[in-house]
């Protein structure tokens, strides 16, 4: 009982302070209104994106027009571009749902194959680890197109790429970055080496997205162990010096 | 008639009263001044606790399918909320895991603790290391990549180099004529049930060795110390430190070198009509994968690889020395030396192309791992019993 009047008589003070403090602030209706100036919105930089996100730009747009990455679903590119709606987005557009996985743009190998100068490309899940020369070869061999040197002939859809690893450089990707081709939300230039490296830490991320989070773990989980190896050796020691 | 216990009992020990005995037994287990290859067997039991509890959690997961075996890995990895993390202990678990058992056996080997009255503790420990081998196996065809259908086929087809009734059994095996979704299941049953065979077994083990007690490394020396500790709290908290180290190698393992033992070729789904470049075991089971190729009929290859095995469950009857320590029995010392450079040998040889060198280099390491164990064991504790003049066993330290 004691505890509800409390309560109840502190209701109704501070009910009654709000009530007449209302009429001071009415008084001021006289004075002429100056109307608030908004402040022009402050030029904030846009917020820095990580390589690996700006590389999921470059795949959606670029890559996946071509190469599929069927080991993962649409919904798990939601650790690199946080919003349900943009992902779903661009599912619906593939046809499919984010839990889909990241299907080939074409019906069949055959198709593929037709449309690639006779060389299906290849699916892109675990492409950094599975290639030869891994992330570093990807990387470079992205930025590697060169004009035609003298006395080198191409068949059709066949480009010149001294870095690629099939055909003797005669390979058949068509160079995919064009510089420019991409506006990043935080103001970085699309040049090819940067969206090369950056496509490549997508495809790095695509092969082992908990890389980050497994440093992390690790780090905590020596680091308690050392601690505990501590504690038991200096135990151990006591022990010993005992019997 | 009154037969309420006196309070002084408690509510669990009145009713399993062998209990309060089992702990102080296992309390004050007298243990000799042993070395620190004795953490080993604690070591084993943390790893084999790891993977029965990860294997429990992904099989949750797991989809013993054809068609959807490797998706149901793939989504472990990327959509089961850590499970990327059990999987990792699950996988890495494994080569920890076999890095202490052949330290283990080695140590047992080393100090001759396959003796007599060790001989049920050394068996139930082979025993073990064949369910473990077998199990291995077996979990590795699970996912369902490149390397488990390779390596798979490869070592299923060697049963077919059984005469007569091979290629039958093979296929009784299998359930069908090829590799496919019939195996993979029976797989995934032999792995989930292996699982819970070995804890018994390690059960086992362990009552076969408070039967005897543990070995003292100490009685051949120079100086023997037949003092003894009890078990807790000095061998408890040593185990424990053991343990520590032995997790922080793990953690290692798993969480900054993942590439070092994962194999390319398994995040490719399996396709049998696309052999890869090289067909190559894991490292545990390589020793065996380079006799199978270091023998060119596949029938001998299959006897020689068995028999290196069968051998290790002859060595209390091939050594019956009363002396155990190979430090202090010279012939012996250098034959365990010896066999562990063609252990390892054997190692590196499974694990790299069948080129001649590699080859020969197995066949050597072979004929050393036979000679050892039924030469050099058994000439030389006939001399040393002719030493001691006792024709008797030895005593057992
Ligand atoms: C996961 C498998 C295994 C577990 C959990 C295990 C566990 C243990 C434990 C706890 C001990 C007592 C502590 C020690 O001496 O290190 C022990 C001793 C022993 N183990 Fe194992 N063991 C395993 C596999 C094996 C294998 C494969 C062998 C032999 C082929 C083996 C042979 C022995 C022997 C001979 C001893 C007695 C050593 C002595 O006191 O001289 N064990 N084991």
């Amino acid at each position: 009982m004691r505890l509800l009047r409390t309560v109840l008589t502190g209701t109704a003070l501070l009910v009654s302070v709000s009530l007449t403090s209302l009429p001071a602030l009415a008084d001021t209706a006289d004075d002429p209104i100056v109307p608030i100036q908004k402040a022009p919105p402050p030029t904030e930089p846009p917020p820095p994106m990580r390589p690996e996100e700006r590389g999921l730009m470059i795949f959606q747009q670029v890559c996946s027009s071509c190469h599929s990455m069927e080991r993962a679903h649409y919904g798990d590119m939601i650790g690199l571009q946080p919003s349900v709606t943009a992902l779903q987005h661009w599912a619906q557009q593939r046809h499919a749902g984010l839990e889909s996985p990241i299907a080939s743009p074409y019906p069949s190998v055959a198709v593929g194959k037709a449309n690639n100068g006779g060389d299906y490309p290849p699916d892109l899940s675990h492409i950094a680890r599975t290639i030869r020369g891994g992330p570093d070869y990807i990387r470079q061999m992205l930025a590697g197109y060169r004009p035609i040197p003298p006395g080198v002939t191409l068949a059709p859809h066949t480009y010149y790429n001294p870095i690629a690893l099939t055909h003797h450089h005669k390979f058949k990707m068509r160079p995919p970055l064009h510089e420019g081709m991409i506006t990043f939300p935080d103001g970085t230039k699309a040049t090819i080496p940067q969206m090369a490296s950056d496509v490549t830490a997508f495809l790095q991320w695509a092969d082992d997205s908990h890389r980050s989070t497994r440093h992390f773990i690790g780090t905590a989980v020596l680091l308690y162990l050392a601690l505990l190896g501590g504690v038991l050796l200096a135990l151990w020691q006591l022990l010993k010096k005992e019997a | 008639m009154n037969d309420t216990i006196p309070p002084s009992r408690g509510w669990l020990s009145s009713r399993l009263p062998f209990l309060k005995p089992l702990c102080r037994h296992m309390a004050r287990f007298p243990m000799p001044p042993v070395n620190l290859f004795w953490t080993l067997g604690a070591c084993l039991m943390v790893a084999f606790g790891l993977m029965f509890v990860s294997g429990l959690f992904l099989s949750l997961h797991y989809q013993p399918d054809l068609s959807r075996a490797f998706d149901s890995v793939e989504a472990i990895e990327r959509r089961v909320p850590s499970g990327w993390l059990i999987r990792s202990i699950h996988t890495g678990g494994v080569s920890m895991l076999f890095a202490a058992l052949y330290l283990h056996v080695g140590r047992g080997l080393w100090y001759g603790s396959y003796k007599a009255l060790r001989e049920l503790v050394w068996l139930s420990g082979l025993v073990m290391m064949l369910l473990f081998m077998t199990t291995a196996f077996a979990g590795y065809v699970l996912p369902w990549g490149q390397m488990s259908y390779w390596g798979a086929t490869v070592i299923t087809h060697a049963v077919e180099a059984i005469p007569g009734i091979g290629h039958g059994l093979l296929v009784y095996l299998l359930g069908e004529d090829t590799l496919g979704g019939i195996a993979l299941h029976r797989f995934f049953i032999l792995h989930f049930t292996l699982g819970f065979i070995i804890a018994t077994v390690i059960g086992l083990h362990v009552l076969c060795l408070h039967g005897t007690g543990s070995s003292n490394p100490t009685l051949d020396g120079p100086r023997p110390d037949r003092t003894t500790r009890p078990f807790a709290p000095f061998y408890v908290v040593k185990d424990c430190l053991a343990v520590c180290v032995f997790l922080a190698l793990f953690a290692i393992l798993i969480f900054f070198l993942p590439d070092l033992l994962g194999k390319l070729d398994n995040v490719i789904p399996a396709n049998s009509l696309k052999t890869p470049a090289d067909i190559t075991p894991e490292w545990y089971l390589a020793p065996w994968f380079a006799m199978l190729r270091a023998v060119p009929s596949r029938l001998g290859g299959l006897i020689a690889a068995s028999a290196s095995l069968l051998v290790l469950f002859a060595l209390p009857w091939l050594d019956r020395s009363p002396r155990h320590n190979a430090t202090y029995r010279p012939l012996v010392r250098l034959g365990m030396g010896l066999f562990f450079i063609a252990f390892i040998t054997l190692i590196l040889a499974g694990m790299n192309g069948a080129t001649p060198l590699w080859v020969w280099l197995s066949r050597a390491a072979m004929l050393v791992w036979f000679l050892v164990f039924l030469v050099l064991l058994p000439v030389s504790a006939y001399r040393e019993r002719k030493i001691t003049g006792s024709s008797t066993q030895g005593e057992t330290p």
